[in-house]
């Protein structure tokens, strides 16, 4: 059990880098997870941690000590990987116990822990097998074992779930929280998958381009992103991004001219960006309202998903999806009336995509 | 009707082919087996013969009136001997060179097989020479590992670099150097390459000619060695030549019908893949 | 200026990834056996047999540095000139021969799908034997007077051939004995290669409509041309520098009819101990069959695809 710190990480492969200037602070205890588009970084910063990767400048701190020139092996950290990486040479029993072999337990040890972490995996009858004979979900948990009977200071999971189909990744995505609370152990888990950070993680980094865009908990990711690539990335469908500007003292949309009825203070900020920005409205935050007070949009295309209804439309000519219960029954061609609701939208500078303050 | 008929000659015909030119390669082999089991008259008969009482007399005489099968038991030393020295020297550089992904030193191995050897013999004569060590077993093993470990290395290039690299990185996160890695993981997974460079190794190491023409002597001489002086008397004994021709030529036809499956890999060096 | 320098000077001592970590010392370690191996038995020979071609060796053991005197020699060596023309008549035949019967032999394979693998292993199975077997049992077979060879000519009315005891045929019949030995090396590879090309370039080919002549001379030898290089590349190492079949048949008789360089040089070096010379010798051989590599291996590149 440690914390983790990073301080000014830039890694660089030769190329540009791929991360720069990178400092992180993990509690003990800590869920965090990496998350960003693909080449953002976040499984180099994974590795680095791993020490599969040395860095190129800065320095890393695993518990309270300066791990930097500490190989992989003498870290006592355990990792998944997104293919497993089970020795396919050795049974279940044989995966899990060669770590703890290497480190010289005894035999009488090395069963137990096998067995406690089979047990609380699942995975008993299969520890005789070989990788080769079990199912996905099956070497997925053996990966997992292998990681547990090991009792490390920290655990890292680069992306363990996508080689998975759909239905069971939302089971071990459960599973993995719930071991997290009943181990106690610092984690830290890299996916590009934002449904997986948003559900499992008590503190979610968002990367891009090597850089951390936001560090915070769901909630506040979710709700307070702190620039429009977080904005965007998280959230499904995507948010809504229109143009807008100041006109007179109304806020309107760029593309037409329209007005929209926004707070006061959203004034103020719009007016110290330079009188324009872009708005974020994500699809649930835009509602159906009297056709008298609302904007007008014509329904291009309507996607029911059951527990809700997608209806994308054009606004002041800029594509965009809204949320709606299916109960409203939307067809295609019908004009709707919108607004948002005020509290929930968010004002993204126009040329750094910082969150208007 | 009239394509599948067609195509049923056209299978015949090839089969025929096939049959006309296996008989063109394997008559001399089959001719060769024969004559070694024919007595001396019949050897020398003219027109050849075909039908004939078998013999072992050929056999008997090269086990009675020479030492071959001291000669035997050094060819079997020299090619054991090196053909381990290769899988001592290859496997080890094989997995570095398939880790690093550094590729020139496998190239530079390939080198010394575009050279004429007896370039290397001069050197390697007058240096073993100096040592004292002409008359041991030692200058034909280390000659020999000169072909074997090229050929070991380049039939495991392959094996290591299909091992995923997460496997290898989860035996460093689990603990391991990398010299345990070699042994505990990447050894246990390349187990049937090893086999084969092996027995590939074998085979070119006892079919090689030039280095026991000049490195062994009287002590060390292995059967191609001594076949060579054979040839010399041959024009009296050529049912013992043929005897001696049978035996070199068993042990590789033998095991190469055990791995020949995998022997296009290994014969043409990585050049094509199988 | 100086607190550029600094900074500079603490970022080093800063960034202490030691450059000899433990994996990279062990890796060092693994290696070490072998690349001791290659430069004691391969590197350091390779340059004495350098500093050998500029000496000349007396028989009382005297050494002298004699320049270029070696590769002057060769040049005035009736002998050398031989040994060049023997050498690539022997090339050029044996190859062409090889590479037109190694295609042949790896068609018919392809086409009888349905080879247990012990019939195939029968058809390569001459690759596997010695050279030195070889030469010993086409030595009785080519036997002038009672071989079978001759025996099958009377049969077909051809009169008897002095074979290898003939300046005129020798160098045509080692050849043939060398695509004996290797066409089936040769139909390997390029069955390998005919494998590997994609079967749906012959089946769109089939749906164009072309007769199988055709589609043999414009789309199988064309996509098959990298391969049957890499084939040539193979066979020109070894025929470059033929020896073992050539040393037990012929010695490089009758007269010198087939003395090719690689046996001529082994005589003078291990015959008359003209160890210098030997070696200037071997020296422009090894350049001629790495050029001869480096030349096909750029047409490799040419005809890639």
């Amino acid at each position: 059990m440690a914390s983790i710190k990073l301080r000014n990480i830039t890694k660089t492969f030769g190329g540009p880098n791929i991360i720069s200037d990178l400092s992180l602070d993990i509690d003990d205890r800590e869920f965090v997870v990496f998350v960003g588009p693909s080449g953002c970084g976040k499984s180099t910063l994974l590795r680095i941690i791993a020490g599969l990767e040395p860095v190129t400048e800065g320095d890393v701190f695993i518990g309270d000590q300066r791990v930097n020139s500490l190989p992989a092996a003498r870290r006592n950290i355990a990792m998944v990987f997104q293919d497993y990486a089970l020795y396919p040479h050795m049974t279940v029993y044989g995966n899990m116990a060669f770590a703890l072999e290497l480190r010289g337990m005894s035999k009488v040890e090395i069963d137990t822990r096998v067995r406690r972490a089979a047990t609380m995996l699942d995975i008993e009858p299969y520890l005789d097998r070989r990788p080769k004979a079990l199912s996905g979900g099956q070497r997925q948990r053996v990966a997992m074992g292998r990681a547990i009977v090991r009792d490390p200071q920290v655990f890292l999971f680069d992306e363990p779930l996508s080689n998975l189909d759909a239905r069971l990744r939302g089971q071990v995505r459960a599973e993995i929280k719930a071991l997290s609370q009943q181990l106690k152990t610092t984690m830290i888990f890299v996916t590009h998958d934002q449904v997986e950070a948003m559900t499992m993680a008590d503190r979610i980094v968002v990367l891009h381009a090597g850089v951390i865009q936001q560090y915070d908990t769901p909630e506040q990711v979710y709700e307070h992103p702190a620039n429009q690539f977080v904005a965007g990335f998280i959230g499904s469908p995507t948010m809504n991004f229109l143009p807008i500007r100041l006109q007179g003292d109304e806020i309107v949309l760029t593309g037409d001219g329209r007005a929209l009825p926004l707070t006061d203070d959203r004034r103020g900020r719009l007016q110290n960006a330079g009188g324009e920005a872009t708005l974020g409205v994500r699809p649930e935050h835009i509602l159906l309202c009297d056709p008298r007070e609302g904007i007008a949009a014509s329904i291009k295309l309507v996607e029911p998903l059951g527990s809700d209804t997608m209806v994308h439309f054009d606004l002041a000519g800029t594509p965009a999806i809204a949320r709606v219960d299916p109960a409203i029954k939307p067809k295609v061609g019908e004009t709707i009336a919108l607004r948002m609701a005020p509290s929930r939208v968010h004002m993204f500078d126009v040329k750094t995509g910082q969150v208007l303050t | 009707m009239s394509t599948t008929l067609s195509a049923d000659w056209a299978r015949r015909l090839n089969s025929l082919q096939l049959a006309l030119v296996g008989v063109f390669l394997l008559a001399p082999v089959v001719w060769m087996v024969l004559a070694s089991f024919k007595q001396s008259s019949d050897v020398i008969a003219y027109p050849p013969t075909l039908l004939f009482t078998p013999t072992l007399e050929n056999y008997v005489a090269l086990i009675e009136t020479t030492p071959f099968l001291s000669y035997g038991v050094n060819s079997i030393i020299v090619t054991v001997g090196s053909t381990t020295l290769g899988i001592v020297l290859g496997v080890p550089a094989a997995f570095v060179i398939s880790w690093t992904r550094v590729s020139w030193p496998a190239v530079l191995t390939l080198a010394a097989r575009m050279v004429p050897g007896a370039l290397f013999l001069l050197p390697w004569y007058i240096l073993f020479r100096n040592l004292g060590m002409i008359g041991s077993y030692w200058p034909i093993i280390l000659s020999h590992a000169v072909i074997t470990m090229p050929i070991v290395i380049w039939i495991l290039l392959p094996y290591f670099d299909g091992i995923p690299r997460s496997i290898y990185e989860a035996a460093q996160v689990d603990g391991c150097s990398i010299t345990r890695i070699l042994w505990r993981i990447a050894l246990p997974l390349v187990g049937s390459g090893v086999a084969i460079a092996a027995i590939l190794a074998f085979v070119f190491s006892w079919n090689f000619f030039l280095f026991v023409l000049v490195l062994s002597t009287s002590d060390t001489k292995t059967m191609i060695a001594a076949s060579f002086n054979f040839v010399g008397e041959g024009s009296t004994r050529w049912g013992v030549l043929m005897a001696v021709a049978t035996l070199i030529a068993l042990p590789p036809l033998v095991l190469a019908m055990i791995v020949q499956r995998w022997l296009i890999a290994g014969l043409t060096l990585g050049a094509v893949k199988g | 200026m100086a607190s550029l320098s600094r900074s500079t000077s603490a970022q080093i001592t800063g960034g202490d990834t030691p450059r000899l970590n433990p994996q990279t010392l062990q890796l060092t370690a693994l290696s070490a056996p072998a690349v001791l191996f290659t430069f004691a038995m391969i590197a350091f020979p390779f340059c004495y047999a350098i500093w050998l071609g500029f000496h000349s060796f007396s028989a009382t053991g005297h050494t002298r540095f004699v320049g270029l005197d070696n590769y002057r020699k060769l040049i005035g060596d009736v002998e050398f000139w031989n040994g060049l023309y023997v050498t690539f008549a022997l090339y050029f035949l044996g190859l062409a021969l090889q590479i037109a019967g190694g295609i042949y032999l790896a068609i018919l394979l392809f086409n009888a799908k349905r080879l247990s693998g012990f019939t195939r292993s029968l058809f390569i199975s001459p690759i596997l034997l010695p050279s030195a077997v070889a030469g010993m049992m086409w030595i009785i077979i080519l036997d002038p007077s009672i071989g079978l060879a001759n025996y099958l000519l009377s049969l077909v009315g051809l009169p008897p051939s002095e074979w290898i005891a003939s300046p005129v045929w020798v160098l045509p019949t080692i050849a043939l004995i060398d695509t004996w030995h290797w066409t089936p090396y040769v139909a390997l590879i390029v069955l390998g290669g005919l494998q590997s090309l994609p079967q749906n370039v012959f089946e769109a080919a089939q749906i164009d409509g072309a007769s199988p002549t055709r589609t043999f001379w414009r789309i199988t030898l064309p996509l098959l041309l990298p391969t049957i290089v890499t084939a040539t590349v193979l066979r020109s190492v070894d025929l470059l520098r033929f020896f073992d079949i050539i040393y037990i048949m012929t010695q490089g008789g009758p007269g010198n009819a087939s003395n090719t360089l690689n046996v001529y040089g082994f005589k003078i070096g291990f015959e008359y101990f003209n160890i210098g010379y030997a070696s200037a010798l071997m020296l422009t051989l090894s350049t001629i069959v790495f050029g001869v590599v480096l030349a096909l291996n750029r047409l490799r590149r040419a005809v890639a695809w």
